[in-house]
Parts: structure tokens; sequence; C-alpha cells
């Protein structure tokens, strides 16, 4: 028992150098969020294709809870989610895009897959989008593609 | 020896959480709700085809979707290991109220062992009953003023009156209610008295509609500047 210890305790003490060496010759793991334009469905966007916008062509629609949306949401950006009143969360977008026209929306909510953003992007589009122009995303990756970025 | 046969035991289970299936008769559930409905409920029967399975955890990642295994253990707690042959199902119960055309959301289903997690998804229909188009009226800043018109329609087996509504932006978009046909068809008749300078105004009406989620609607008139139209993407 005391020779198995005494092993066990080598080995992850090897495995411990090996990573550190490993991790200081190939640097931090990527955590940034895997994205390929070409494979998203439509009305996806992955966060590097929006970097090649001009960020005063963007309005960035926060589709999370308030409280998310508060603590960090995009700067500039505006809320419109599926848990609270429609209404009035449509009129504070329509008088930020009447105030300010931008010709692409990206919604954005947790993660990949967020029905939120998905809702909220299509409803966006159905309803107001052709009356004023412009394109609705929904950014793949979410939030957290924005934050892996940071 | 005995340390042998413990780290083989080890790899044994291992290995057979990780083989585990819970095969699923369908990972879709669609349902259309009805006008007065505000929770519906989709099922997704499951059987253990292979070793036995443990639910590490189910999350809907929505507050408007709610899940359960069912059945439940013979104490009452939820049923978290499975044994090959044993069949159940995730019931889900969707909170649609807030919801208008069509919305999916999803629930992860994570097993012990399994790299991925099971994504079960359930889209609704939600019916309009109360439809205006279009759902904006436009006109561009410096541009010719003129009458506009949006048309409510209801999309129901009984009328829907218009009982109240209101402009937040009567000086630049003075409008008429028009009644085509009471409780069926209306129209919102939009003149702009100023297209010099860009603005919005929101006109909300309030029917008699006896579900909540139909007694507000709102549309919007809007003057705005002239937009270069943003390049399609290639996908």
């Amino acid at each position: 028992m005391k020779q198995f210890v005494l092993s066990l305790i080598g080995i992850s003490l090897l495995s411990a150098v090996a990573s550190f060496m490993t991790y200081k010759v190939v640097g931090a793991p990527d955590r940034s969020v895997a994205c390929a334009q070409e494979n998203l469905p439509e009305y996806f966007v992955c966060l590097t294709t929006v970097r090649e916008w001009p960020e005063d062509e963007i309005l960035w629609v926060d589709a999370r809870p308030r409280k998310d949306w508060d603590k960090d949401g995009v700067e500039g950006s505006v809320l419109v989610n599926d848990q609270e009143d429609w209404l009035d969360l449509e009129f504070g977008f329509m008088s930020k895009m009447t105030d300010e026209l931008k010709p692409r929306v990206v919604v954005y909510c947790n993660q990949s897959g967020c029905g939120s953003s998905k809702y909220v992007a299509e409803q966006l589009r159905q309803r107001h989008a052709e009356t004023f122009g412009f394109q609705v995303f929904v950014l793949e990756g979410g939030i957290k593609a924005l934050l892996e970025e940071k | 020896m005995k340390l042998s046969k413990i780290f083989a035991s080890a790899l044994f289970f291992s290995i057979a959480a990780a083989s585990a299936e819970m095969v699923f008769e369908s990972r879709l559930v669609e349902i259309t709700v009805k006008p007065g409905q505000k929770v519906v409920t989709g099922n997704f029967p499951f059987e253990i085809k292979k070793g036995s399975a443990t639910v590490v955890s189910y999350d809907a990642k929505c507050t408007c979707l709610a899940a359960r295994l069912e059945p439940l253990n013979p104490d009452r707690s939820v049923k978290l290991v499975w044994k090959e042959g044993e069949a159940g199902r995730v019931m889900t119960q969707f909170d649609t109220s807030q919801f208008l055309g069509t919305v999916e959301k999803a629930i992860e289903l994570n097993l012990e062992g399994q790299k991925e997690p099971t994504i079960l998804t359930v889209r609704i229909q939600v019916p309009e009953l109360i439809k205006m188009e279009p759902s904006s009226l436009k006109w561009d800043k410096g541009g010719e003023a003129g009458e506009k018109v949006m048309k409510i329609t209801i999309n129901h087996d009984k009328p829907i009156r218009i009982i109240k509504h209101r402009g937040n932006n009567d000086k630049i978009f003075p409008y008429k209610l028009v009644t085509i046909r009471d409780g069926w068809e209306y129209e919102i008749r939009v003149s702009p008295t100023d297209l010099r300078q860009s603005g919005m105004g929101m006109i909300s009406v309030t029917t008699d509609c006896e579900f909540p989620r139909f007694q507000r609607a709102a549309a919007y008139a809007v003057i705005r500047p002239s937009l270069k139209r943003a390049p399609v993407l290639t996908q």
C-alpha cells in the first residue's frame, strides 16, 4: 500500500511538471468560441465577422435577463428579451433605432443555441427590419464569445 | 492483486457508464398553442437500450421552460439512475405567455460518462389573433408626406373589439382609427405633419379580448433618415 501511494505521488508530480512545461512552451489553452461562418445557419454570425463591420453600424441587442444586461451588457446595447413585456422593450428598441439608425442589429444571449436571441431576432426582423432597412443577426456563442474575446 | 481488481472494476463501470444508451423517440416536440392556453406540456419518451444511465443534470436555460423526469422513484424522489430496459419520459412545461409566433426552447440533459449533452427541443406556435400589417409605417426624412394605412385584422373565431387607443406623438403623427368591420377589421390612418426631422410615434390599442396576451397591441410610425443598405452576408 505504501509503495502504491508513493507511486501515485510520483506519477502526479511528473504529470504536473510535464503540464507546466507544455504550458510554458505552447501557451495558455485557446478558450475562444469556435466559429466557422460558412457552417452557420442563416442569420447567424461569428464574432470575427461582426468585428469586420464598422462599429458605428451595429446596434447590439441583449436578449438576456435584465440583471445580466445590467451586469455586463455590451456598452450601448439595448435590452430586448422574451421575459419582460414585449411592448415596453420594443418601444426602447424603436426609440434607439430612430435616434441612431444602424444598418445591422446583432442579438446575443448567454450562449450558442439560446432560444431567446433567436426569438428576439426573428420578431425584430419580421416587425421592423423592412421599415428601417436593417439586417438582424444572432451572435454565435452569445455573451461567452464576447467575454472570451476580452 | 486486490488493487488490480479494484482498478479493473473501476474501468469496467466507467466503460459501462460511457456506453449507456438513453434513446428518445424524438428529440423535437412541436405544439400549437390554443389562444387562451398559457402553459403547454411536451413529453419526450425514452428507453434505456444498453447499460445503465445516470442522469447528472437536466437544464432548460429558460425560466419559461420546466422539465421533470418521470416516473419518480417509489419514495417520490427523482429517478436519476435508469437500468437497461427501463422506459420513462422527460416531461416539459412551457409558459408561453410572453411569446407570439414560433418559438423554440431546449433542455440539455447530461448523462454520466457522456461528453456532449442530449438536446431536447420544444417548438411552439402561438397564433396571432390580432395582426397589424405592416407593424410599422415609414416615411423618409425630407421625403414626401402623405397618408399611410395600417390594417388590423382579427384572426379568431369570435370578434375582438378595440376599446381604447392612444398615440404618444400626436403632434407629428396624428392618426385616425377607422372601423371597417367592428370586431374583425380596422385601419389606422396616419398623416405626419413634419418630415424635416427623424422621429417615431407609437400607437397603442387596447382590446376586449378575453386573453391577456391579446389585450394590448402597438404599431409604430417612423420618419427615418435614408439608410445605405448593408451588404448581404454570403454564407
